[in-house]
């Protein structure tokens, strides 16, 4: 095919790209969050975290509006207009004043309720009570005597004046004991009681992960703080929560595409200007760089309804690898006539197997970075083929009259590095200790998380505790879940301070026990009733709880215990709303455990549906998982490319052509655990990525050493601005791309050096 | 809630019955006279420890529970009120109040107790300091009964905080004998003193368990 054909053909393709990517939406497709962090498997941690994400957790703003030094009398005016200012917001569906009250207001629909909500699971408790105590005495007349007991002990108590009013007690002590295990785990306490500022629970009715969400959200912040203004009532607003972190995160991603791009656009044009002769003959290779990324954007953005934006950032370093395959065609000069083709088609079908790995990954983001890099470089490869190749001058120029001298001692030089690549391999590999963290994936800004940890701890979440989420088709299940958890975990004692909704919520177990007894239930109230009455309890008050109490032993179904634990998990607000939910038909609910739980991986590995989640831990394991899977994937994806490479450039020059990579690699590995003391996935990725951009240096340096002549000129070339555009990534913000920048820079390096190693050992060793 | 108000009025109490020796016996006692007192004693209050009995009353049921308790004041470190049976401290500071709890396992639960409103905190704090003008701004307050036995009777003044309807301090010639707060939902609790004992100081241990910080006692 001719180079006109291809020029006109790319041309072609330029048109139609850039004719897609004019009507692109850059605000839906581009993604600047952790969603595409999370494996697309069906695990119960995927679930959940998914769920706590998009769901309703996901979609909560905090908002507190500080007032001045009148805070007494312009609370309520300014609660006021901020509530009716955000009701009329379209992005948002709820606003509520969160203060004292709305702690304990959950209970409002608890002590409404509190029949279906807490009795099966006090009935529960008290059946297990009476088990364990092992009398014969009759359970009547046994809970008669515990319920007084009760009673009595809790009237005695400091929190009895508290508690004991109207709408609260109870003669079994139902909603009491649910405020006093609340409050005694310590892991909700209420809001702040402080008059110089007002809170305000609000649900956003649209994904917070979606920019023009987080915009509307900002903008409804600028103009609710000017109405107070233009009003003459203080209130600075000030609001955290998943849109408000999301929003700081790709804004500073933002900033950082551009810088990094900017760095290594410059590097690499420095290090151009300062190596070509003449200097305008880099012109040629703009050409192939804008097709390259133009290639790797549309094949991404035609590939995947959303891109992160990290692979974005990460695709910045088709900038470095692209300009290569110019070079090699530019300045490939001793190679044979047709050689470069040849050698480019070697390059970039090793290279595209390399990235080909990662689509196989169940992460989206490497998926993408997969796609954007693999086609990128393929796009490079086309659009060099229509650049002038240097090696049809060179072969004339046949270089001090060695051109057909080989390379005597090829075998030797292999060898001698294989050797250095096992002694190497042999001390270090077993040293590796990888380890992630998905902070290297975040570019936070950390006064923004600072002020979210801040006032989500003014709405009273409290940060200490392991949460552990027990999934099940129903609330009940779940419940079920949770208790058996904890059961196994810590025998039947579980310590006071674990907060567990399961404690007092019914779970299907202690449903189906009232269900088991609710003949007998009526009776062992009539009891319980008539012994309070005996001992001074005056009947009239608790007459009628008793008389629901029995109405519903009798006709509970699980069906109408199930409806209002759903009903009671959405009137649940502030820190408690992340205490159950449901999405995607399963149910959940959280538990939190605080001190030292050290069995606890052996009794989760019991229990399938209880996973310990926070959000740091669920990703960190994500990309533990996914850099297995790469390592495995990895590993088989470049043994391939080695029998390519043996195959098409015949085993004595193979072996020295990967012995470059393997060697360079090695040391890059000893570079970043030397620096970082771990590894993790991004060394991993630079390591892949570094080594298929070795392999070409070494195939090009290996073809013409191997016919008498010096390394060419587009080596040396490739490697410098590939070095100093990876370097350029060493500004990130974000760690995982600074790994990868420095990675890949110390593999190109470290194969350079040993190139001109080879080239020095070569001229020594070229047959007479 | 009621603990607040237990312990502002427990002060009171304790702040009434440190100088109830000095209300001369030949004269009728007047408000004034009365406010003097416990203005004066505020004044002059030193650390010390009261053992007391309360009693509470609840409309559902017909005796009074009763716990024993005891109070530990101290200028700057503020009220701690202990109830040993129920391994449980209030502490009233500057900073407002706390509960804690000792717990089964051996480790103690802290939490706030939240202020209803500004209005309570503001009149806690005038009464820990006894601020006198915010005290009469509070609660309308009236004295019955003769020197030797008398009643000071504090009505809260409009909506006041804390559900309290009223507060009555019992009091003979030589000290305070009960403290009586009525509360909504005809609720009742009753303060009997049983004996206040003048101390030096509080030992670190003590400051640690009773109150807040480490002011020094």
């Amino acid at each position: 095919m001719s180079r006109r054909v291809i020029q006109g053909m790319l041309l072609a393709a330029v048109l139609l790209a850039i004719g897609y990517l004019s009507q692109v939406d850059w605000n839906s497709k581009i993604e600047a969050d952790v969603s595409s962090l999370i494996p697309d498997d069906d695990s119960a941690e995927t679930k959940v975290f998914r769920s706590l994400i998009s769901d309703r957790q996901g979609r909560i703003v905090y908002l507190k509006a500080v007032l001045g030094e009148d805070a007494q009398e312009t609370g309520d005016l300014v609660s006021e207009m901020v509530v009716k200012n955000w009701t009329q917001s379209p992005i948002v569906k709820s606003i509520e004043r969160y203060d004292e009250g709305s702690f304990q207001g959950f209970m409002s629909y608890a002590g409404k309720h509190r029949i279906e909500l807490l009795f099966p699971e006090w009935f529960a408790d008290k059946r297990l009570a009476y088990d364990q105590s092992e009398g014969d005495e009759p359970f009547g007349h046994w809970l008669s005597r515990s319920v007084e007991s009760d009673l009595d002990q809790f009237l005695e108590s400091p929190e009895a004046m508290e508690l004991a009013r109207e709408g609260i007690v109870d003669p079994l002590l139902l909603v009491v004991r649910a405020i006093l295990k609340l409050e005694g785990s310590g892991q909700f306490e209420g809001a702040e009681s402080d008059p110089s500022k007002v809170l305000f629970w609000i649900e956003l009715s649209e994904s917070p992960l979606q920019p023009k969400t987080q915009e509307a959200l900002a903008q409804l912040v600028s103009d609710t703080s000017s109405k107070l203004a233009a009003s003459g009532l203080p209130g600075q607003l000030e609001y955290a929560g998943l849109a408000r972190l999301a929003e700081a995160s790709r804004n500073r991603i933002h900033r950082d595409i551009g810088k990094v791009n900017g760095i290594s656009f410059g590097l690499v044009l420095a290090v151009s200007l300062l190596l070509v002769r003449p200097p305008w003959r880099l012109l040629y290779a703009l050409p192939v760089m804008g097709f390259s990324l133009l290639s790797g954007l549309v094949a991404t953005l035609l590939s995947f309804n959303e891109v992160s934006v990290v692979v974005v950032v990460i695709g910045s370093i088709l900038i470095g690898t692209s300009i290569d395959y110019a070079f090699h065609t530019l300045f490939s000069d001793g190679i044979k006539r047709g050689g470069t083709r040849k050698l480019l088609t070697i390059a970039c079908g090793s290279t595209v197997v390399g990235f080909a790995i990662l689509i196989a990954a169940d992460m989206p983001v490497i998926r993408q970075i997969g796609v954007f890099v693999g086609s990128g470089l393929v796009g490079a490869f086309f659009a060099s083929m229509a650049l002038p190749a240097k090696d049809e001058n060179v072969a004339r120029m046949s270089r001090n009259g060695s051109g057909n001298k080989s390379f005597r001692r090829i075998g030797f030089a292999s060898l001698a590095i294989w050797l250095g690549v096992l002694l190497i391999g042999i001390v270090f590999v077993p040293r590796i200790q990888w380890k992630e963290d998905i902070r290297n994936l975040e570019a936070p800004n950390p006064s923004v998380v600072a002020n979210d940890l801040s006032l989500r701890g003014e709405f009273g979440a409290n940060a200490s505790g392991q949460a552990f989420f027990a999934m099940g088709s129903s609330y009940l299940e779940a419940l079920q879940e949770q208790k058996e958890f904890l059961s196994d975990l810590m025998g039947s004692g579980v310590p006071p301070d674990v907060f567990s909704p399961s404690q007092l919520l019914p779970s299907s177990e202690s449903v189906r026990l009232v269900a088991q007894f609710s003949d007998e239930i009526p009776n062992w109230l009539n009891q319980v009733e008539e012994r309070l009455l005996e001992s001074g309890y005056e009947g009239d008050r608790f007459g009628r709880f008793f008389d629901e109490a029995r109405a519903f032993a009798s006709t509970e179904s699980e069906r109408e215990v199930e409806d209002h634990l759903a009903l009671f998990s959405e009137r649940l607000t502030g820190p408690l709303a992340l205490a159950m939910g449901e999405g995607n038909g399963e149910a959940w609910v959280v538990s939190v455990l605080e001190g030292d739980i050290g069995r606890v991986d052996a009794v989760l590995e019991s229990h399938p549906s209880v996973v310990r989640l926070s959000q740091k831990e669920m990703l960190d394991k994500s990309l533990a998982h996914l850099r297995d899977g790469i390592l495995k994937h990895g590993i088989g994806g470049m043994l391939a490319v080695s029998a390519v490479v043996l195959i098409w450039v015949r085993p004595r020059r193979g072996m020295l052509v990967l012995s470059v990579p393997a060697f360079a690699v090695l040391i890059a590995l000893v570079v970043g655990m030397t620096l970082g003391g771990t590894l993790n996935l991004f060394h991993l990725i630079a390591c892949l990525l570094g080594g298929v951009i070795s392999l070409d240096y070494a195939l090009f340096a290996v073809d013409a050493l191997d016919d008498g002549r010096r390394v060419p000129f587009s080596v040396w070339l490739s490697g410098a601005t590939t070095g100093a555009s990876f370097l350029a990534l060493s500004t990130s913000y974000i760690g995982g791309v600074r790994d990868l920048g420095l990675t890949v820079f110390a593999v190109t390096a470290s194969s350079l050096v040993l190139v001109f190693c080879l080239q020095k050992w070569g001229r020594l060793n070229l047959e007479k | 809630m009621m603990n607040k108000l237990f312990a502002t009025l427990a002060l009171v109490c304790v702040a009434l019955s440190a100088r109830s020796e000095e209300v001369p016996s030949e004269v009728s006692l007047s408000v004034e006279a009365a406010m003097d007192i416990l203005d004066e004693r505020a004044q002059n209050m030193g650390t010390r420890e009261v053992r007391f009995v309360e009693k509470r009353i609840f409309p559902f049921r017909s005796k009074a529970a009763t716990v024993e308790g005891k109070v530990r004041l101290s200028d700057s470190l503020g009220v701690s009120i202990e109830y040993p049976d129920k391994d449980a401290v209030l502490v009233i500071d500057d900073e407002g109040l706390i509960m804690r709890r000792l717990k089964d396992n051996g480790r103690v639960r802290e939490r706030k107790v939240a202020l209803e409103d500004a209005a309570f905190a503001g009149l806690m704090a005038s009464v820990m300091k006894f601020d006198r003008e915010e005290l009469d701004e509070a609660f309308n307050i009236s004295v019955g009964g003769t020197p030797t036995d008398w009643v000071l009777k504090l009505i809260p003044r409009g909506e006041y905080s804390g559900k309290v309807v009223g507060a009555s301090i019992h009091a003979d010639a030589e000290k305070v004998n009960e403290v009586r707060i009525d509360l909504e939902g005809s609720r009742e609790i009753v303060i009997e003193i049983i004996e206040e004992t003048p101390v030096e100081g509080f030992g670190p241990d003590e400051i640690e368990t009773y109150f807040r910080g480490e002011k020094g006692g």
